[in-house]
């Protein structure tokens, strides 16, 4: 037999509802209220702080589903992504090694425990592969420092004054000076001289100095005034001289006089 | 019918929590759960009691949200009341009736919502919005062949 559960119709329930919304205009009016201090009102915390347990724990239910959905839609993304970055890293090793030598041989053009005097070039004459500074013995300036810029070696100081100096270029037949291979274990050594044009060639006294093209070559510090470790620049050419017990290399200045003004002498 | 309200105001309780949390994730679409408790509440209880479950159910979203607590509180609430005031709708034979009905409520709750703080896609709110309506709806019509075939006995 059915049972009519169906409830009779009541008078209560318009009252109810205006009631209920009365009361909800109310707690809107707190509310807007706290908002204009900028807080909330205590209603609000008391509900969040009632809803917070159910309220996590859907959130992880739903957290894991959709981690679930989308690791099974994104397999072939996340495959191809992995590829990538793994071509990525690869080449970061390879950017790393190359900084890593950029910043041996940027160490090596700062001697420590040296000083540098500002200069600029006023006067330079490419046939004779002299430069004019403007600065001189009141800056203590002394023949045989080494003019440098961010590349490298540019010249070595040969005549000085009172305010100014002179300065021989590396391609100069006149300059003389010590050098060694960087790029060899351990770094061999030899003597560079200007072969008048824009190289130098540096002799190494030793018929089995095993130096190749690219090598760097840098200043030997076995000169009072021309302390180690500025850079030269990188061989060009190398020429094995076993009758005479010699390797020459010429090398391709790092450093470009035409492109430098601002200069430093270090001291 | 004391374990029924019971049974109610927890869903409300739940509903709320559920929503706020998929709120957090999904701020513009989704599910509707504190309306989908008023109309529960609508079609099951006496009106006044479905009434008061529909604006605890609203009242209690709209404060864990931080939103407008009188609009959604009012909204549940007359909901509950516009269901509950249809004794035909407990009757099997009237479910494009309980279709429409759940469908328009959550329109309008939606469509105030929009109203009073539009996003910045309002075709794609508008859209999520008619999924919801549509959703909604479909979701009341097994709720009330429950709640009428529990009825019958």
């Amino acid at each position: 037999m059915r049972r009519d559960r169906r409830p009779r119709r009541d008078r209560n329930g318009p009252t109810v509802l205006a009631g209920l919304v009365a009361l909800g205009l109310l707690v809107g009016r707190a509310q807007d209220m706290a908002r204009g201090a900028n807080g909330l009102d205590p209603l609000t915390t008391t509900a969040q702080m009632a809803l917070a347990p159910p309220a996590i724990a859907v959130g992880a239910a739903i957290d894991g589903v959709e981690r679930t959905a989308e690791g099974w839609t994104a397999t072939a993304r996340i495959a191809e992504e992995n590829r990538a970055l793994r071509a990525r890293l690869a080449a970061i090793d390879l950017y790393e090694e190359r900084v890593a030598l950029l910043e041996r041989e940027l160490a090596a053009s700062r001697p420590s425990g040296r000083r540098s005097v500002p200069a600029r070039i006023v006067g330079y004459a490419a046939s004779e592969g002299r430069l004019t500074l403007d600065v001189g013995r009141r800056a203590g300036i002394t023949p045989g420092m080494g003019v440098v810029n961010r590349d490298g070696l540019l010249a070595t100081i040969q005549t000085v004054t009172t305010t100014g100096s002179v300065a021989l270029t590396l391609g100069s037949p006149s300059l003389r000076f010590g050098v060694m291979d960087l790029s060899t274990t351990p770094p061999i050594v030899g003597l560079a001289r200007g072969t008048g044009a824009d190289e130098t060639e540096v002799t190494f006294y030793s018929p089995d100095a095993p130096v190749r093209v690219g090598d760097a070559i840098v200043t030997s510090g076995f000169s009072a005034a021309l302390p180690r470790g500025l850079i030269v620049g990188r061989v060009a050419r190398v020429s094995p001289r076993p009758e005479f017990g010699q390797v020459r290399a010429i090398v391709t200045p790092a450093a470009d006089v035409g492109a430098s003004r601002a200069v430093e002498v270090v001291r | 019918m004391t374990g029924r309200i019971g049974v109610a105001f927890a869903l409300a309780y739940l509903a709320a929590a559920g929503q706020w949390a998929w709120e957090a994730r999904h701020p513009r679409l989704g599910p509707d759960l504190p309306v989908l408790a008023a109309i529960l509440a609508g079609l099951s209880l006496p009106r006044p009691w479905a009434t008061a479950v529909g604006w605890t159910a609203g009242l209690l979203h709209g404060l864990a949200a931080a939103q407008n607590a009188a609009l959604y509180a009012g909204l549940g609430a007359v909901v509950a009341f516009a269901l509950a005031s249809f004794d035909r709708l407990r009757d099997e034979e009237a479910p494009p009736v309980v279709f429409v009905t759940v469908a328009l409520a959550t329109l309008a709750i939606g469509g105030v919502r929009t109203l009073l703080a539009p996003g910045e896609a309002l075709g794609r709110d508008a859209v999520a919005l008619l999924v919801a309506a549509g959703t909604n709806g479909l979701s009341a019509l097994p709720l009330r062949r429950i709640v009428a075939r529990r009825d019958r006995g």
